[in-house]
């Protein structure tokens, strides 16, 4: 069992809460429409313990956006969609057609640059924040369920954690919701949360 | 006329951008790759250059280094999703004219391409 003390859960919660905020103002300058947050629930867990959580991420295949990062620290994160409601937000933003692309290109293609976007919004923000900076790979788009993509791109074997983050950005009058995903092997979640001891210990929390 | 070359691996990126600038007036040359770009800005035929930074084959802070070492003279423009400080101070020190998060708001694009092509 892995555990944050109540002030690391606070100070993730909060950097996650800057980070998801700047995201919503990328998405709703692409989607021209209001979008609602909700407050992130910030949850660790070990992959192996992901069936406690099944309840918080869509069942079946999801539309998933995946971008590696690497500093002191290497993760990866996913921004992920239900089928349909990246239908519904491509067709939002595009109309429906663009010249030249059918609709899996399509739709590969912009949810893979919201995925950009949004990720780059939070994980930057945690960059910042920590004073850490990293380097991010460029994103991949696939269709999978979360336990197989999680599977895939993260080794449960080698004390692969996962950093769930269940932010739904609500798209009000389009009701579609995106789950971010962030995870970890061990040795990079105990640098992160040194990260943020530090950050504790210097004070240095100002500007959460 | 300008000519602007957007590079983006991101079709979806272009298109938003060709959008904003909406531009009758400017030739805009697509590409997907940083390195097609060096090659325009070599043949110095470019009259600025809106740059992504992370792609697949060459990143843009690998193109700027670039364009540093080999003196090339356009002037770049980066669009990027990484919000980070380091990442805008890197740019800015290897000679990037503005560093513009995406997605870029109108106004500010077209007023930094005005600032640029004069």
């Amino acid at each position: 069992m892995i555990t944050l003390t109540p002030s690391q859960h606070d100070i993730l919660k909060e950097i996650v809460n800057i980070g998801v905020g700047r995201a919503a103002g990328g998405l709703n300058q692409i989607v021209s429409r209001h979008i609602v947050l909700n407050v992130p629930e910030v949850i660790l867990t070990h992959l192996k313990s992901l069936d406690e959580y099944e309840d918080l991420y869509p069942e079946g295949p999801i539309s998933t956006v995946i971008q590696a990062f690497s500093g002191q620290y290497y993760g990866k994160a996913a921004l992920a969609f239900a089928p349909e409601d990246s239908d519904t937000l491509v067709k939002a933003i595009t109309g429906g057609s663009v010249e030249n692309m059918d609709m899996q290109t399509l739709r590969r293609e912009a949810i893979s640059e919201i995925g950009n976007i949004t990720i780059n919004s939070v994980v930057g923000s945690i960059s910042n924040l920590l004073q850490s900076p990293l380097d991010f790979f460029p994103p991949k788009y696939i269709e999978d369920t979360v336990p197989s993509i999680l599977e895939k791109e993260s080794n449960p074997n080698k004390g692969g954690i996962l950093l769930l983050i269940d932010v739904q950005f609500i798209i009000s009058e389009l009701q579609i919701s995106g789950y971010l995903l962030i995870f970890f092997e061990m040795g990079d979640i105990n640098v992160l949360l040194w990260l943020i001891d530090r950050q504790l210990q210097n004070g240095e929390t100002e500007g959460l | 006329m300008a000519k602007i070359a957007l590079i983006d691996d991101s079709a979806f990126a272009r298109m938003r951008v060709k959008e904003l600038l909406d531009s009758d007036n400017d030739e805009i040359v697509e590409l997907d790759n940083a390195i097609d770009g060096l090659e325009l800005a070599r043949r110095n035929v470019l009259d600025v250059i809106l740059l992504d930074m992370v792609m697949p084959g060459m990143s843009g802070l690998e193109a700027l280094e670039t364009m540093q070492r080999e003196n090339l003279a356009v002037p770049v423009i980066v669009l990027t999703a990484d919000i980070q400080e380091e990442t805008k101070r890197r740019c800015i020190q290897l000679g990037a004219k503005a560093v513009l998060n995406k997605p870029p708001k109108k106004d500010e694009l077209v007023k930094t391409l005005h600032e640029i092509l004069g």
